[in-house]
């Protein structure tokens, strides 16, 4: 894998990404403030993305941030590195408003499948839970013969 | 046998049994030696084994995707 060093440097000046290289071959890396975004938000982003690419997450630089490294799986163009982080941040946007969703309904959430699993309860006797199979055709009966004429 | 990669995680985000199940799965790739390092966090330093030299960048990489998805499951467990 070959980073084209041009564009590496032009992706430098990217906030938030970065392209660079170590003994591993090339990588991007994303920095992500963790007062913006949850940490378990970019856990599950990282875990989605293993995958389809090598992910590692480190802690940042600044205090509060994490690092996450996107290498490639196959050899790649640093075009291909730089839209991977791209859609890793579309990823993780979608992820916290998905935690956020899910802590503001919680409460909701809880109240219907408390209520559901209630009802269900109810119903314990299996004779009340046979279904009704006196409409089933019989052997020989078609719907086409249509003897309601429904048609 | 000399380490030929090293990496430091942090304790916070890679688990260690996260991190002993990794060494467990890929033992017949790489030898993993984990050596605690300041501020909460672990060195692996990796020797890969002869068989696996030519695909060694992928035995690492594929050991840190390994021990990132038993970190995060497990958090997730203990959670949800």
């Amino acid at each position: 894998m070959v980073a084209n060093s041009k564009t590496a440097k032009n992706n430098e000046d990217i906030a938030g990404l970065q392209i660079s290289s170590d003994n591993l071959g090339v990588y991007v890396a994303v920095s992500i403030d963790t007062a913006i975004f949850r940490r378990v938000a970019v856990m599950k982003t990282a875990y989605w993305y293993t995958d389809q690419c090598y992910v590692f997450v480190a802690k940042g630089d600044a205090p509060d941030s994490l690092k996450i490294e996107l290498r490639a799986k196959e050899p790649a163009e640093t075009d291909f590195l730089e839209s991977l982080a791209r859609a890793f941040c579309n990823r993780l946007l979608d992820q916290q408003v998905r935690e956020m969703i899910a802590i503001e309904t919680g409460e909701i959430r809880d109240a219907l499948v408390k209520k559901a699993f209630f009802e269900g309860s109810k119903h314990l006797d299996p004779t009340i839970l046979q279904s009704n199979e006196s409409a089933v055709p019989s052997p020989g009966q078609s719907y086409k013969d249509d003897p309601l004429g429904v048609e | 046998m000399t380490a030929q990669f090293v990496r430091i995680l942090d304790n916070n985000i890679y688990a260690r049994k996260a991190v002993a199940e990794a060494q467990n799965a890929f033992r017949e790739y790489c030898t993993v030696k984990a050596t605690p390092a300041k501020g909460g966090q672990v060195k692996l330093a990796f020797s890969i084994n002869t068989a696996h030299q030519n695909t060694a960048r992928e035995v690492v990489l594929e050991f840190l995707n390994y021990a990132l998805d038993r970190s995060v499951q497990m958090d997730l467990e203990e959670t949800e």
